[in-house]
This record gives C-alpha cells, structure tokens and sequence, in this order.
C-alpha cells in the first residue's frame, strides 16, 4: 500500500525556475526515507507538499489515497511534520499546553485531550517538565517536546526537516532514539538532511535532490556512494566500508 | 534564572488554586479596588486576607520578598514623591522643600496599598495557570460585541510564549554586536538601529515559520472555547469579595 504518491509535480514561483522539478516519488507505509541534498535543492519545499502548506500549481499529492489539496486537516492530521528550528514551532506557554494544541484544534474532549498528552510526553520523557515554560528546555528537550506535539495528533507519517541542526550529541542521540522508536511501532518516516552520519543504519531508502530534482532513489547503502556527487558528505562510516573493500580486492 | 521565577505559576491544591479562573480575576479586581481607598484598618484586613491566602498557597516568605524586592524602588519613589508633595505640618525642611507629618503617613500609605495590589496580583499568577487566565479572559470578553475574544486569547498565549525567545535573539544579537565594538559607536541612535532592524528581522521571520507550524497542527481560529466552571465556593468567594469591598468602602 502506498501511503504517499506524488506524481509530476512542479513547484514554481511566478516568472522563476521551478523550485521543485517534475517529482515522482511513491512512499510505503513504514518506510524510513532520508532525502539529502545541498541547501536550496528543495527538500524543505518538497516535504511542505506532503500536508498542504505548499500546494503546486502542477502535479499532484496523494496521502493515504487522498489528495491533499482536497481535505488539508485530514492531511495534516496523517502527516506530523517537524520543522527545523524547534523554537518557532512551540505555541505553548507551558510543555502541556504545546502538546495540547494539535488536540485541541481536531476538537477532542479535554479529559482525552489530558490523556493524551499525558502519554505522549511520557513517551518522550518530559512529563516531568510538563509545567514548565518552554524556553527553560534544552535544545534535545525542545525538538523532543516539537516531536511530541506532532505524535499527539496521532500522525502515521512523521517529516523531520533538519532534525539534527543546531543539536548536541546527547540532543542528536535522543531524537535518534525516538525515531527509531516510531520506526519500529510502524510509523512512516521521512527526514531531510545534509548530514548522513546521523540517520547511517536507520534508513532504508536514500533520496538525492538537486535543484529541485530527484536525481537518485534507491536503497540507502547503494545510493550513498553518489552522495558526494550530489554536493552531500559521504558518512565516515560508509567511506572506510568501501576503502576496506577495496582493500580486500587488491 | 531569578527572572524565570517571577509571577510564575506553582502547581498546587489551594483554595486559590481550585478557584475557577473568571472568579479569580473579578475577586482581584474587587480586592484591588477595595485597597485604593482603604486606610488602617483595611489595609491591615487586606493584609492579614493576603497574608492567609499566601499561607494556604504555600507561597513561601522568600519568594514574596524576592517579588517584591524588584518594585522595591518603585515602591520607594512613590513613598518620596509623597513625602515631599503633601501639604501640611513640616517636620523637616531642606532649601524650601518640605517633608511634612502628613506627607510621610499618605507616602506610607501609598507604598503599603501598592505592595498590597502587587502581593495579589502575585498570588494570582502564581495561583493560576497562564492556559487558565487565557481561557478566563476568552470567557469574560465573549458576551461584548466586536471584540474577537478568542483572536485575543490565541495572541496572549503567543506573546507569553515568545517574549523569552524575542528577548533571547536580542540579547544574541546584541552581544554578537558588541563582540564587533559597537560600543565605541557614539551615536546612541545608530546603535538603536542597528540592533533593533535585525531582531524585527528575525521575528518576522520566526512568525512566518510559527504560522506554518500552526497550520501544520491544524490551527483554526474558531477551536471552541475551553469550558470552565464556577463551584459553589467560587460564588461564595465573589459574594465574600463583594461584601469585603462594601465594608472597606464605608470605614
Ligand atoms: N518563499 C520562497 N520564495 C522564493 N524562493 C524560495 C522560497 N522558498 C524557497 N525558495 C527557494 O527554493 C529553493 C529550495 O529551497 P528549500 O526547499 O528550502 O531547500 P532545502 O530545504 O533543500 O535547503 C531555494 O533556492 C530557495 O531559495
Ligand atoms: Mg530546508
């Protein structure tokens, strides 16, 4: 079952070239998909598709057999996206009242709407801060509490644009495990970046963009190796795999 | 930190805690109202009512010192400003300003009633969750007509959220600013610019990237109102208010 189905999609901006270029792209449910590429190649435009914040003029989006363009809150209901800087995505005064805001908006009743966020930040394990204000978390604790304002809508696809910038190891190490996590209870996860040391031994498939074009698709230890090319650094893990081949066919 | 402390809401279980939100903000503007006129018997009720609600709401004697410390001068001006303006008996004199009986006790006064309103004003917040006091107000503006309670209630929350975060991006810049010697810049107008065009700049910015964020978790301006609901006791404690402001009116 494919939950997401884009088909000839391109992205322009009146009298500009296409931001994003005639784009195919099919997704199953469970995949884990990492879309690399230099900045500008379009990745962010590309996933601001997936809900309905961006909708082209060509082409079209398809999530879970739907179009997008024709019902925006079941959309964004499916697909939880993250966005990269975790600050200007926290509503909230407090840790509770951020995860409660998606709730709240899909209309559930408050003793439910408590519920949920209760377990939902005992997932992430905030609950111990769900009183504080937001701006006293530290950077892993604020992606995380982005995260679990997501996952209280109850999304089956989750989208993190550039999850890891701006982060500490033991920050990177927590969003890692909580990806994994959703990975694992079979949630979609799509995650843009341009650092593939992070997601190496998470991903199955490895998209590369340029300028707005898909220029690889495939599993992730095969397309790797042309991420260089791309203007993507190739993990450190990865190139001393392939200079021990090598080393071995010598 | 200290600043992350202040008027910041505790969890708790007290009367004040429990009170319905609505109920706290017309007790507070009652009570505030009582002490503007009120003089030394009322003051002293006002102050011992105070002085129970703190000890109900385990608000600790440091916190309240520590709150008060910072309208401390403000306090103090307001007591000056009194002593040397009153007309009356002067008890001392200096190059034709006076400081007279009746200056010192109106100052004394002043100061006292003014520390009272911000005492109350502190329990409130402390008492109540900011959600709360935002859903409160939601409730109390929506029977007045062209007033877009819940536009006013949504931006309320926001700027609660995103004062620590502007006020974070101006100091960000600013340092960065001074690490490149705007200091040894003169003019106190272009330094003004210089710090103030480019954390409008990355505000705008920010909002941009919060309203896509919202609209990711499918905000819409009219999600209901929160229900709330007023008990006994918070009737009780309005009548009480009520009767409390009567009676300071007439001693
Ligand atoms: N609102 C916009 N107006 C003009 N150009 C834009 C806008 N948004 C994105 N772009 C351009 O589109 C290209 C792709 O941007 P983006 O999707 O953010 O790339 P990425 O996320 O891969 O870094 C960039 O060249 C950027 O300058
Ligand atoms: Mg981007």
């Amino acid at each position: 079952m494919n939950i997401i189905e884009i088909s000839n999609l391109t992205h322009q901006l009146i009298g500009g070239k296409p931001i994003l270029n005639n784009i195919n792209l099919t997704v199953e449910e469970g995949e884990f998909i990492v879309v690399a590429g230099a900045n500008g190649s379009g990745k962010s435009t590309l996933f601001k598709q997936l809900n309905g914040l961006l909708i082209a003029g060509k082409g079209q989006v398809k999530v879970d057999g739907v179009f997008v363009a024709d019902d925006l809150k079941r959309a964004r209901q499916k697909v939880g996206m993250i966005f990269q800087e975790a600050d200007s995505q926290i509503v909230g005064e407090t840790v509770f009242d951020d995860v409660a805001f998606g709730p709240e908006n899909l209309g559930l009743p408050a003793e439910d709407v408590g519920r949920v966020v209760n377990r939902t930040l005992d997932l992430v394990g905030l609950l111990d801060l769900k009183e504080s204000p937001p701006h006293i978390l530290s950077g892993g604790e604020k992606r995380r509490l982005a995260i679990a304002g997501v996952l209280a809508m109850a999304p089956r696809i989750i989208v993190f644009d550039e999850p890891f910038s701006n982060l500490d190891y033991p920050g990177i190490q927590q969003v890692q495990t909580q990806m994994a996590a959703l990975h694992s209870e079979g949630h979609t996860i799509l995650v843009a970046t341009h650092n593939l040391e992070t997601v190496v031994g998470m991903a199955d498939r490895l998209i590369l963009m340029q300028e707005g074009e898909i220029v690889k698709d495939g599993p992730f230890y095969e397309v790797v190796h042309f991420a260089e090319e791309f203007g993507v650094y190739l993990p450190q893990s990865v190139r001393s795999r392939g200079e021990f081949q090598a080393w071995l066919k010598r | 930190m200290a600043q992350t402390i202040t008027f910041h809401f505790q969890p708790g279980t007290s009367f004040l805690h429990q009170m319905d939100p609505r109920c706290k903000i017309i007790c507070l503007a009652l009570v505030s109202l009582s002490t503007l006129k009120a003089v030394t018997a009322g003051l002293l009720l006002l102050t011992l009512l105070f002085a129970v609600l703190a000890w109900d709401a385990d608000l600790p004697g440091k916190t309240i010192f520590f709150e008060l410390r910072y309208f401390g001068l403000f306090l103090l001006v307001v007591f000056i400003s009194n002593c040397l303006t009153q007309p009356g008996t002067p008890i001392y004199s200096l190059k034709g300003i006076n400081i007279t009986r009746e200056g010192v006790v109106e100052g004394l006064f002043a100061s006292w009633r003014l520390a009272l309103i911000i005492l109350m004003g502190l329990l409130f917040s402390v008492s109540t969750r900011p959600k709360d006091i935002r859903t409160a107000i939601e409730h109390l503006l929506a029977p007045i007509p062209f007033v877009p309670e819940k536009r006013i209630a949504v931006m309320m929350g926001l700027i609660v959220r995103f004062i620590p975060v502007i006020l974070g991006t101006t100091r960000e810049i600013s340092d960065a600013q001074r690490a490149r010697a705007i200091d040894q810049r003169k003019n106190p107008i272009l330094r003004m610019s210089r710090l103030v065009l480019p954390v409008m700049r990355r505000t705008i910015g920010r909002s941009q990237r919060l309203a896509d964020a919202m609209e990711s978790r499918c905000f819409d301006e009219n999600r209901p109102t929160p229900p709330l609901k007023m008990v006994r006791t918070d009737w009780q404690a309005i009548t009480l208010a009520v009767f409390f402001h009567i009676i300071l009116q007439s001693i």
